[in-house]
């Protein structure tokens, strides 16, 4: 009987203190300091405030709220007037300013429920138009963020549309070479000659040839102007390239492989030009047969000719 | 059964023809050009001493082309100025001196001596000047020409003569010649239309060996093939790159060449390696795309660069043959790591001319050692 009898008066103490407790706790609450300089989102709405609440603390918290919506409102009319310029947020300042100052005479010191009740109701619509304002903000960064990103598109188009030209034209320039059907040979002629007081003269037979004359023309397209390689192969009746020298012959590649050249010839040229070339091979002595010049470019057979000697 | 005389006989005369044969073979040539006579030049070398034996045709000057019919060297260092390496020295010049009167049966007015310019250069940094002095001395007297001039190289000279004997005349004023050596680069160009005497001279301190030392040096205790080429690059980027690009510019080489011509062991070995087709030829024409993908092959399937591979598509021939010896003999002066090395070299000063809207014509030349002695004998036998 006894322990049945402490038993229940340490359960209504408990109780008791447990009441205690969470009235201190909702006290604490609705009175807890409001952080106005970290404050980046709306502040609460006015009307959940509760209405149990006495009028000081109702002036207090509805002060506080207010401070705290109207530095938001500060922040966010700096960043819009930064962002927007100023004609409409001329405006919106003056209603904002007109709300500020009707809120701050209704919060004075000696004001009465009536006027708390209209203060709260302006801070709600203070609360309103800054959502508005945040929204509107908001918009506004993110028009401002596509159009940024638009803008760069726009910039970077041009380049994109010349990385082709450029590496077509690095293409030529690195490599020295143009797509294999840029160039085309005409008037290809083969000459034996041997020398006398008048010059060069011509001859057919190879036991009086001292050196093979070769001329052709190169028909550059509308192109770009550049640097260019045209190779000369010329291949002897024994099957063997006519070499001059060292220094003018050599090997490069070809799309049936790597071929050795009897002459390199290395030129400029312009837009549209017409190019003759010539080339000489000398050679201690010359077979008879047939002798056929090849001409190369980019690694592509651009002019062929045979030319034989008895 | 076994008659022991009869085999003695049979032993005598195999032996006498072959002694025969021999002698025939080592003092018959194969000349190439009408009109021409072979001459000995003998270098006495920083590493030892040289002999080469040219045949230089009357068109020599002007086509560029002179025959070498034997090279052969002693290995004597003479540059360290040691009693030893001074008696081999001595031995040396008088046995290839007598290898050219005797065996090759060429008249003494036909050999020439000459000291190069690293000889010299060492002699007056280690104040060794009377050991070259008492070498040419005594030559003289063994020679018994005590009247007899010898030359002595300095670079500027050398490199004049180097571009003389390699170079043909129709390229003479529009080609930039750049011996790549083991230990530093030295060349030049004539920048006065028919002025051979002054010679712009280029010159670098660093050389294929050099090359490849700084990088062994850089890989500390990663020694790495992977890591070999990753040193080499930061090697070549430091003060070869800054020294590359400071002596080109003062050269003035760019504007006045159309040609930029390689010598020495490296440009040797690439050409060699690259263009097995053209074996033939004391030089071949490339370029800085075509080199700059031999050293990635280089690097990436060395094994590919063997005579065998190389030879694969060559006819058979003396071509071939001697396609094969000059691959193996490239093989065995350097390998992958000194090939690395050099080309790194090579193509670092052969991008120095790479223009992107002018082209220069770049070559190797395989023989660029006797050049010099060459046009050194081409100049005394004019004078």
């Amino acid at each position: 009987m006894r322990d049945t009898r402490i038993y229940s008066i340490l359960v209504l103490v408990l109780s008791i203190f447990f009441c205690l407790c969470l009235a201190f706790l909702v006290w604490n609450f609705n009175n807890r300091p409001v952080n106005t300089a970290n404050h980046t989102t709306v502040p609460v709405n006015a009307n959940s405030m509760t209405a149990a609440i006495t009028a000081g603390q109702t002036r207090d918290s509805l002060q506080k709220i207010y401070a705290a919506t109207v530095n938001y409102l500060d922040n966010k009319m700096e960043t819009a007037t930064d962002s927007a310029g100023t004609g409409e947020m001329a405006v919106k300042a003056n209603d904002f300013d007109r709300l500020k100052n009707e809120i701050t005479t209704l919060l004075k010191e000696r004001a009465t429920e009536a006027d708390l009740d209209l203060a709260r109701q302006k801070i709600a619509e203070l609360q309103l138009k800054v959502a508005q304002l945040y929204s509107r903000n908001k918009d506004i960064e993110e028009e401002n963020r596509r159009l940024s990103a638009l803008l760069a598109q726009l910039a970077q188009a041009p380049r994109s549309a010349e990385v082709p030209v450029r590496q077509e034209t690095a293409a030529r320039t690195v490599n020295g070479k143009v797509p294999a059907v840029a160039f085309a040979a005409s008037d290809l002629r083969l000459q034996a000659v041997y020398a006398s007081d008048g010059g060069d003269q011509e001859t057919t037979v190879a036991e009086d040839a001292e050196k093979l004359n070769g001329y052709f023309v190169i028909k550059v397209p509308g192109m770009q102007q550049g640097f260019a390689v045209v190779h000369v192969v010329v291949i002897q009746p024994n099957g063997q390239v006519l070499k001059n020298s060292a220094w003018e012959s050599g090997a490069f590649e070809t799309a049936e492989g790597r071929k050795i050249y009897s002459y390199q010839l290395r030129f400029d040229y312009a837009k549209g030009e017409t190019k003759p070339l010539r080339f000489s091979l000398g050679s201690d002595r010359f077979m008879q047969g047939n002798y056929t010049m090849q001409l190369y470019y980019n690694g592509h057979v651009i002019g062929k000719l045979t030319k034989t000697l008895m | 059964m076994h008659n022991p005389v009869k085999s003695r006989l049979l032993l005598s005369i195999s032996l006498i023809v072959l002694l025969i044969g021999t002698g025939t073979a080592q003092k018959s040539f194969k000349l190439k050009y009408k009109n021409s006579l072979v001459y000995a030049g003998i270098e006495v070398g920083s590493k030892g001493v040289k002999m080469s034996l040219l045949e230089i045709g009357k068109n020599a000057k002007k086509n560029g082309t002179f025959n070498i019919l034997k090279d052969t060297s002693v290995n004597t260092d003479f540059i360290s100025f040691t009693s030893s390496s001074y008696h081999a020295t001595a031995q040396g010049v008088w046995n290839l001196y007598q290898a050219a009167v005797k065996d090759y049966k060429i008249p003494s007015e036909r050999v020439f001596l000459a000291v190069s310019s690293g000889v010299q250069g060492q002699a007056e940094k280690d104040k060794k000047q009377d050991w070259v002095n008492r070498l040419l001395d005594s030559f003289k007297v063994a020679i018994n020409e005590p009247s007899r001039k010898i030359a002595i190289m300095d670079a500027m000279e050398e490199a004049r003569l180097s571009h003389l004997g390699i170079v043909p005349d129709a390229k003479r004023h529009n080609t930039f010649l750049i011996d790549i050596g083991s230990g530093n680069t030295k060349g030049g160009y004539f920048p006065i239309e028919g002025d051979t005497k002054t010679l712009k001279l280029f010159q670098l301190t660093w050389g294929t060996k050099s090359i490849a030392n700084a990088v062994e040096k850089r890989s500390e205790e990663d020694k790495s093939l992977t890591n070999f080429k990753k040193q080499l690059f930061r090697v070549l980027e430091g003060s070869p790159n800054t020294e590359i690009t400071y002596a080109v510019n003062v050269s003035g080489a760019y504007a006045m060449s159309d040609n930029i011509v390689f010598s020495g062991g490296i440009a040797w070995s690439v050409a060699t390696l690259m263009y097995p087709e053209l074996i033939d030829n004391g030089v071949v024409p490339t370029t800085y795309e075509e080199v700059m993908k031999f050293s990635e092959k280089m690097y990436k399937n060395y094994s590919a660069l063997n005579d065998t591979i190389l030879t694969r598509v060559l006819g058979d021939g003396p071509s071939k043959n001697l396609a094969i010896k000059e691959i193996k003999d490239v093989n065995k002066t350097f390998d992958q790591r000194a090939l690395m090395a050099g080309t790194g070299l090579l193509l670092k000063i052969m991008r120095q001319f790479e223009g992107i809207e002018e082209k220069k014509q770049f070559f190797l030349v395989k023989n660029g050692q006797v050049g010099w002695i060459s046009a050194f004998v081409d100049e005394t036998v004019v004078q």
